[in-house]
């Protein structure tokens, strides 16, 4: 079966035929995966630098000839959104950068954070056929991101090409076919700016439809924005995504609270005729241990927000600090990464991350557990922490672990731990960074509408629809805490979905 | 304009009550929802009690508290100024008693929260008295503004447990709402809680987002863990482990 539906390039093009002869299979096997640049350990966390700093151009072409573009892309399939991914690294490889952004654009409207915190190992880069022959995958997400960055830095510059692509010999420049969608003068609300809300109305805008998106916080992007830090996704590769959806007519209003500013009824009456609700997981989440509500104990959520959003170091004197000494993040997932690494560039003696598994079991990306022990990050893994002890003026003070050890694989197929009887170890800390994970925002004051036990929007898988009439729904609010790409191709299954839904009703239309 | 100051009540060197203009807001607030603030672009996020609304002129009003640290942001402030960021109205709505006797207690900045539930009482046919306590010198200022709708009984004398009990002793009321410092609130509850009286906190939290996601606000009532910003500001004064959040509020300002 032919994964690669409906896209401008495909295997039997006649450019792919002749850049598939030129270089024989051999030859393109024994170029070695490209090692991506990153900042020195030692300085980077003396900043909020991105850490990887992206493939050069040669670099990416190079890499590029090692994709054999296959007559039956495992890396498609894997990919959550089923990226044309032999489509956008061919068009690399003939230095074609506009036309590789235009195939990855037919499937996806955030490419350059995609390419920066998609879990490749375990999606696209892990069905890729090098790992038959025992060779490292093509390195698919640095492309995706190089794509994105090389066209972004041109369009910056308000050029065709950037400097470093003009001086690249022989960049191909073809006519992109251009879509021209009709102006259809329907209002739909997206609640919340999110990955999966600026998927949805890039998609709508994109058909015609005039799309406003309503944020509660005061910076649009969501989790790209409060969420991920500065060294892992740059605010200025989101605002560049804002700006291209507020370019496409998509009108975005901040500081405003579906549910509570206007309810879902007064969005109909001011006559918005679909509505897509995307409003996240972001309710944290506790263990339920004694001591979890100690000065010095706080949510990944406040941690990150304060840093991200705020850039709050410290809150002032006498207040709970954020540069601790001794600072301990429980959880083993991309969110504890963060706030870890985060604390390291505080300043942080001692950063820590407690996980009740092993490393194995670890859900957080590889590279971001990389990063982290390069950075200095301890590990306690196979501890679990049963109490947060406090000083005489009830601060937090020590944490009470329980050690574990790997029992029976358990539904999920990992390793569940089990206490070692009796060993429990005390460690010092001055800050402790809950990140066991959250549960979905409650949407508030919905009319009917059916939820899960955990607070999730029930939606038909195929179109996103939820139990009352015109509300669509994605991303986390649906499917409890999942990554940036569910929640992007949630969004484009739903506007693909209401827009047919549109088409059906336009067609029962007569004059 | 869009969150453009309109007008600067001043009640004291110390009080003012800030008009912005916000529609949306105005028209979707009711008595306990709060605002979150943000004055300038590298701000905090700083909560405030919508003390009052106008539809007519779309219209909120909040108080900002010199006593409360926010001294320079109050002198920093002009009508005509824009605010960046005006998020609402957020927080659950109070109940508000209806043909009912309440006793409304608070103590300086504290007495804010209180103001549009006062007023709203008053609406409901409801007798409110109020009992300003023996820092009422801040709030005085603010006494004009509940006269109206009030009893008023001055505690600056005899400090507010004692004038409580004194009240207590002729009244029967239905209800006690207070707002105030976290140690007064716990005394107050005691008192109430023997003398078998329904009472409500309002309770002053730091918040970030206000919107459920940093946990910051949390506090333990009845056993569960709540958030303000969700589920408050207003709890059953009973029901609140009050060791535990004035533990958590020393190490904050």
């Amino acid at each position: 079966m032919n994964t690669v539906n409906h896209s401008i390039t495909s295997r039997d093009d006649k450019w792919r035929e002749e850049l598939r002869a030129a270089i024989p299979t051999r030859e393109r096997t024994a170029i070695p995966r490209a090692k991506m640049p990153e900042v020195d350990a030692a300085y980077r966390i003396t900043c909020e630098d991105e850490v990887n700093q992206g493939l050069s151009l040669e670099q990416a072409v190079l890499e590029a000839r090692r994709c054999l573009d296959c007559p039956d892309p495992g890396c498609v399939k894997g990919c959550p959104v089923h990226n044309n991914i032999p489509g956008f690294i061919k068009n690399i490889e003939r230095r074609n950068f506009k036309m590789a952004l235009e195939v990855l654009d037919e499937t996806t409207v955030l490419p350059a954070v995609c390419g920066r915190v998609c879990p490749q190992e375990k999606q696209c880069e892990a069905s890729c056929i090098y790992n038959k022959m025992k060779k490292p995958p093509v390195s698919i997400g640095n492309l995706e991101r190089f794509t994105a960055d090389v066209n972004r830095a041109m369009a910056r510059m308000g050029a065709t090409v950037p400097s470093a692509v003009a001086e690249a010999p022989e960049v191909v420049e073809e006519p992109v076919p251009v879509r021209q969608a009709p102006l259809i003068s329907i209002k739909i609300a997206v609640v919340g700016s999110g990955p999966s809300g600026l998927a949805f109305a890039g998609d709508m805008a994109k058909r015609g439809y005039n799309v406003t998106v309503f944020e509660a916080l005061h910076q649009f992007g969501g989790v790209l924005k409060y969420g991920i830090p500065e060294f892992c996704l740059p605010n200025a590769v989101v605002e560049y995504e804002i700006e291209k959806l507020r370019a496409s007519g998509v009108e975005l209003v901040k500081d405003c609270f579906v549910g509570k500013t206007f309810s879902y009824d007064q969005l109909h009456e001011m006559g918005f005729k679909g509505i897509y609700i995307a409003t996240g997981a972001g309710k944290p989440r506790f263990m339920g241990i004694p001591g979890e509500n100690l000065p010095g104990v706080m949510t990944a959520n406040e941690y990150l927000i304060r840093l991200n959003l705020l850039k709050s170091k410290i809150y002032g004197v006498n207040s709970t600090s954020l540069n601790e000494k001794h600072v301990a993040v429980i959880g083993g997932g991309n969110t504890a990464m963060d706030a870890v690494r985060y604390a390291r560039r505080l300043g942080a003696k001692r950063a820590m991350i407690v996980y009740r598994r092993s490393e194995d079991e670890m859900p957080a990306r590889v590279e971001e557990i990389r990063h982290a022990r390069e950075e200095g990050v301890e590990f306690l893994t196979l501890h679990n922490p049963v109490e947060y002890l406090a000083d005489e003026n009830g601060f937090l003070r020590a944490m009470r672990l329980q050690r574990m050890e790997l029992g029976e694989p358990d539904s999920t197929g990992r390793r569940s731990p089990v206490p070692v009887e009796g060993d429990i170890v005390e460690v010092p800390v001055d800050l402790v960074v809950v990140s066991v994970g959250s549960l979905p925002n409650p949407p508030k004051s919905l009319p009917d509408l059916e939820m899960t036990r955990q607070g999730g929007i029930v939606v038909d898988n195929a179109s996103m629809k939820s139990s009352a009439s015109c509300i669509y729904a994605g991303g986390d609010i649906v499917r409890g805490p999942a990554t940036v790409i569910l929640a992007m191709g949630d969004g484009r299954r739903a506007a693909q979905a209401m827009h047919e839904a549109f088409l059906r009703k336009l067609e029962q239309i007569e004059l | 304009m869009l969150n453009e100051i309109k007008e600067i009540i001043h009640y004291s060197p110390l009080t003012a009550q800030i008009v912005i203009e916000n529609g949306p807001v105005a028209r979707a607030a009711r008595p306990g929802h709060f605002v979150i603030v943000r004055f300038d672009s590298e701000g905090m996020r700083i909560p405030f009690t919508i003390v009052k609304t106008s539809a007519a002129d779309d219209t909120i009003s909040i108080i900002i508290h010199r006593a409360a640290g926010l001294g320079d942001l109050l002198s920093s402030l002009e009508p005509g100024m824009v605010i960046p960021d005006v998020l609402g109205p957020l927080g659950q709505a109070m109940k508000i008693d209806e043909d009912a006797t309440v006793v409304c207690i608070g103590d300086g900045a504290g007495f804010v929260p209180l103001l549009p539930v006062i007023r709203s009482c008053r609406e409901h046919n409801t007798r409110v008295i109020s009992v300003f306590s023996e820092q009422s010198a801040q709030a005085a200022c603010l006494l004009p503004l509940v006269e109206k709708y009030s009893e008023i009984v001055d505690a600056s004398a005899t400090g507010v447990e004692p004038a409580l009990n004194e009240l207590l002793a002729r009244v029967k009321p239905d209800h006690i709402i207070m707002s105030g410092p976290t140690t007064l609130l716990m005394s107050i509850a005691d008192i109430t809680r023997h003398k078998g009286v329904r009472a409500t906190a309002i309770l002053n939290m730091m918040m970030i987002d206000g919107i459920g996601l940093c946990g910051i606000c949390r506090v333990m009532v009845g056993g569960k863990r709540l958030l303000t910003c969700i589920e408050g500001p207003a709890f059953d004064a009973h029901a609140i482990d009050f060791d535990q959040l004035l533990n958590r509020q020393r190490h904050f300002v």
